[in-house]
């Protein structure tokens, strides 16, 4: 019993490897890919105002609001732990053919750890990504809403909007030859309403033209682009959606990852504890000094 | 009793002032473009004078006409009123109707409502 006691007392280091390698191939197939639930979610502060903006502003909006919350830089933090991670386990795999003997399974002990800690946050993004892509589809959800529910203002309201936007067009065309009329028939000098209106009309159109020729403010080219605020929502509630179903593989991915990464850990438990167990036997196929009859040769000297 | 007439007086005081109240702009130009008519109906008025009374009232009802062009108010209105306005251009808004035809102003508005110069020429007074 002293001397199984004693062998263990030298050889602990490699129990102890075989527990934890064992540990995480068991933590990981219990828990599979973590959720993350630390850190705080993404309320959007965007109103809706934003459907007056043109069509394509509106997901830079949205993204803009996005960025600036807790949520954005949680998933921020975790990519960058994930990159020191992948780093950590790409040097430690390239050079683990260096080492030998313990160094070399403690370096195998450290490529299966940081596996499971790419694996762990790999699990905290994706729910994050989630919990944002799930964010936004509920926001453009409602601003699908808001603007359908502008958009069935009653017939007559139309109707009016479109004779006063006719109207405003025909009066658009004629506004310098009425200007020009009322100077020469009228012999009167414009009023200070005419002036003022002139000068803002022209302020106005080159103000327009400014904003019609802003590299921003290009048409959506093609003749799939959407036709109005309606269908460019549903376009981006559909992209969410398509995301969310990747998420739903990058998910079935990590899985898979796990579970080799818990095989790879079994086998390294049994690789660590075959390691043990030969050592052990090589300790008994010693010879045996502390019995008197070992000892004899020592004493008998012909 | 008393109670219900009260609460019926008060509904039907909200439910008038809270009638369309569509902006003054178009109150003002139906104001001035019936001044501008009169003037050209006015057989008391010479040449010379109606000239020069129009010649200010065009542009009053110039200015009038982009005010209300430029009402954005307008738009929120539901009123068949305001949809009758701006579908008959040509008889609501004078001044740029007419410079848009190129016609002066008596001439586009006799005609709009079907009265064309050779219709007046052909015309003979009846006794």
């Amino acid at each position: 019993m002293k001397q199984n006691g004693m062998r263990h007392g030298r050889h602990g280091v490699l129990p102890h490897k075989v527990m934890i390698a064992a540990a995480t191939g068991f933590a990981l197939l219990a828990t599979g890919p973590a959720l993350a639930s630390t850190g705080q979610g993404w309320q959007p502060q965007i109103s809706e105002k934003i459907l007056v903006l043109p069509q394509k502003h509106l997901e830079r909006a949205v993204q803009r609001d996005f960025a600036a919350s807790p949520l954005a830089s949680n998933m921020l933090d975790i990519d960058r732990q994930i990159a020191s991670e992948v780093t950590n386990i790409q040097s430690l795999s390239e050079n683990q053919h260096l080492y030998e003997g313990d160094a070399a399974i403690e370096v195998k002990h450290q490529v299966l750890a940081g596996k499971r800690a790419y694996i762990g946050l790999m699990g905290d993004q994706i729910a994050l990504k989630r919990k944002k892509l799930e964010t936004q589809l509920r926001l453009y959800r409602h601003l699908a809403r808001t603007a359908r529910r502008n958009a069935s203002n009653s017939e007559s309201q139309r109707e009016i909007v479109a004779a006063i936007d006719t109207a405003q067009q025909r009066a658009e065309k004629v506004e310098s030859a009425l200007r020009e009329d009322l100077f020469y028939s009228t012999n009167l000098p414009e009023s200070k309403f005419g002036e003022d209106y002139a000068a803002n009309r022209q302020a106005i159109e080159s103000l327009r033209a400014a904003i019609a020729n802003h590299p921003l403010n290009r048409a959506a080219d093609g003749v799939d682009a959407p036709r109005n605020k309606i269908e460019e929502l549903q376009r981006l509630e559909m992209n969410v959606e398509a995301q969310l179903a990747i998420l739903d593989m990058e998910d079935e991915v990590l899985g898979h990852m796990a579970k080799l990464l818990s095989l790879d850990a079994m086998a390294f438990a049994e690789e660590v504890a075959e390691r043990a167990y030969l050592e052990n036997e090589q300790m008994l196929d010693a010879p045996d000094l502390r019995s008197p009859a070992a000892g004899v040769k020592l004493f008998v000297s012909f | 009793m008393t109670r219900h007439i009260i609460k019926s007086c008060l509904v039907a005081a909200a439910l008038l002032t809270s009638a369309p109240a569509f902006a003054g702009s178009l109150e003002n130009l139906e104001r001035e473009r019936s001044i501008m008519v009169s003037y050209l109906l006015d057989a008391d008025l010479n040449v010379a004078q109606r000239e020069e009374k129009m010649a200010f009232s065009k542009r009053r009802l110039a200015d009038l006409e982009r005010i209300a062009l430029k009402d954005k108010a307008l738009k929120e209105s539901r009123s068949p009123l305001v949809l009758k306005v701006f579908k008959n251009y040509e008889m609501s808004f004078l001044v740029h109707s007419a410079t848009e035809s190129g016609r002066s102003i008596p001439t586009h508005w006799l005609e709009a409502i079907g009265l064309s110069t050779s219709d007046l020429m052909n015309a003979r007074s009846m006794k």
